[in-house]
C-alpha cells in the first residue's frame, strides 16, 4: 500500500491507534492544554523512525485522522486529519536531518517543536474563518500552540532512546521489506 | 477502549449516514462562510435538527461540555484583556459560532456507530487500506489489553505512572520507558505476525480484494480470488 509493505503498514495502523487512545486517557485525566502532543510527536517520530521509508509518519497520520473519524475520537471531524498531517508532513520532511544526527538530543526537540507548531494554521484558519479578531486570534493560537510545542518538544526527546534499545533488541531489522509480510 | 460511542449510537443505513454527513459538513462550513444577520439563529435552529435527528439525548456530553467552556472562557478572557468589557458581545458571538463550527462534527462522530463510519469508509478507501485499517482495529483490544497489563504490573512496582503523578513532567518520562516501549515492542511483533498469516494466506496476490479459501467448495487448493 503506497509502497509500504503489509507489516509496515500495520505498524503504522497501530502506532496511529495508540496515538488515539493514548490522547483520549490523557484527556480524561489531565487537564493541561496542549499535552496531547507528547504522545502525537513520540508516535509519529517512532513510526517514520522504525519503518524508515519516505513518507511513514504522514501514513501513520492519515491513518490516525480515518481511525479518529470513524471511532468517533476527534471532535474536528474532517479537520482532524489535516491537524493529524501536518505535524507528520514536518517530521518527514525533517527525516534525513534527523538520520544525521540520531543520536542527538536537541536536533529532535528541535524537530517535536517544529512539529508541534505546525498544527498553528489549522487553529487559526477555522478561527480566522469564523470572524475572530486578529489580534484576539493571534493570542489564542499562541497560547494553544505555544504550550503544545512545549509537549511536542518534551515528546521528541525519549526517541532516540528507545530507537537504541529497539535496535539493541534486533527489532528494527524486522521491518526491512526484504524479511517482512507481504507486499501491499 | 475506542468504541465507547457505540453503547449509546444506533445503527443506520448507509444512505442516512451519508445524509447526515452532509448535513453536518454543511452547518461547519455554513458557521465558517456565512456572516449574515440571521446566521445564528439559521445555524442554531440547524444545529438542534441535527442533533435532534441522531438522537444526541443518548449522549454523555459532560466532557464535550467541558471542552467548551474551556474555549469560551479563552476568547472571553482574550477579548475582555484585550478591548475592555464593551466588547464582551462580540466574544460571545465569536465564541458561540466556535461552537457551532464544531458542534455538528462532534454530534456526528458521537452518534454514529464506528461499525457504520467504517463500512462507510472502506467503499470510498482502496481496498488494501480498508483491511490495514480495519485489522489494526480488530487486533488492537489485544496490544491495548498487554498495555493495560504492562501498566497494572508497573504500578505495583512502584512506578510513578498513576494519572495525578504524570501531572509531574519528570515522570512522563518513567511512563515512555516502563509503557510505550513494550507497547512498540508488542506491536511490532503483532503487525509481523499478522502479516505473516495473510502471506500464507496468499494476501496480496492480487491487486484487489481477495478471499481465502475462496468462495466455491470446489476449489480445495483454497487458491484466493479476486
Amino acid at each position: 500500500m503506497f509502497g509500504f509493505t503489509l507489516q509496515e503498514s500495520l505498524f503504522l495502523g497501530f502506532c496511529s491507534l495508540l496515538i488515539l487512545s493514548t490522547k483520549l486517557l490523557l484527556r480524561l485525566n489531565l487537564k493541561v492544554p496542549g499535552h496531547s502532543m507528547f504522545f502525537l510527536i513520540l508516535f509519529l517520530l517512532l513510526a517514520a523512525l522504525c519503518v524508515r521509508k519516505p513518507w511513514s509518519a504522514t501514513m501513520a497520520a492519515i491513518m490516525a485522522g480515518l481511525l479518529g473519524m470513524f471511532t468517533g475520537s476527534g471532535k474536528l471531524g474532517p479537520l482532524g486529519i489535516v491537524s493529524y498531517m501536518l505535524p507528520a508532513l514536518v517530521i518527514d520532511f525533517c527525516m534525513p536531518f534527523l538520520a544525521r544526527h540520531r543520536k542527538s538530543l536537541a536536533a529532535f526537540a528541535c524537530v517535536g517543536f517544529l512539529a508541534a507548531g505546525a498544527r498553528a494554521p489549522v487553529s487559526l484558519f477555522s478561527e480566522w474563518m469564523i470572524g475572530m479578531d486578529l489580534q484576539v486570534l493571534f493570542l489564542s493560537t499562541a497560547i494553544k500552540t505555544g504550550s503544545g510545542m512545549v509537549f511536542g518538544a518534551l515528546g521528541a526527546l525519549p526517541v532516540p532512546a528507545l530507537l537504541t534499545k529497539l535496535e539493541a533488541r534486533g527489532l528494527l531489522s524486522t521491518t526491512n521489506p526484504d524479511n517482512s509480510g507481504a507486499a501491499s | 477502549m475506542l468504541s465507547g460511542a457505540s453503547r449509546h449510537t444506533l445503527r443506520v443505513s448507509q444512505t442516512h449516514l451519508i445524509v447526515r454527513i452532509s448535513a453536518a459538513f454543511g452547518l461547519s462550513l455554513a458557521a465558517m462562510l456565512w456572516h449574515g444577520p440571521w446566521s445564528l439563529i439559521c445555524l442554531t435552529l440547524g444545529v438542534a435538527a441535527l442533533g435532534t435527528a441522531v438522537g444526541a439525548h443518548r449522549q454523555p456530553w459532560k466532557r464535550f461540555v467541558l471542552v467548551f467552556i474551556w474555549q469560551v472562557a479563552l476568547i472571553l478572557t482574550l477579548y475582555l484583556l484585550r478591548y475592555g468589557p464593551q466588547s464582551l458581545p462580540e466574544g460571545l458571538r465569536v465564541a458561540y459560532r466556535l461552537i457551532l463550527l464544531v458542534l455538528p462534527g462532534v454530534l456526528l462522530m458521537r452518534s454514529t456507530h464506528h461499525g457504520d463510519m467504517a463500512r462507510l469508509l472502506v467503499r470510498v478507501l482502496p481496498a488494501r487500506m480498508g483491511f490495514v485499517l480495519s485489522t489494526c482495529v480488530f487486533f488492537f483490544p489485544t496490544l491495548w489489553g498487554v498495555t493495560v497489563q504492562t501498566y497494572e504490573s508497573q504500578v505495583l512496582r512502584g512506578a510513578r505512572i498513576l494519572p495525578r503523578e504524570l501531572i509531574n513532567p519528570v515522570n512522563m518520562g518513567t511512563l515512555v520507558r516502563v509503557i510505550c516501549l513494550p507497547a512498540i515492542v508488542t506491536s511490532l511483533a503483532l503487525a509481523k505476525d499478522i502479516a505473516l498469516a495473510a502471506h500464507c494466506r496468499w494476501y496480496g496476490l492480487h491487486p484487489d480484494r481477495t478471499v481465502w479459501p475462496g468462495p466455491n467448495p470446489s476449489n480445495t487448493t483454497g487458491e484466493p480470488r479476486a
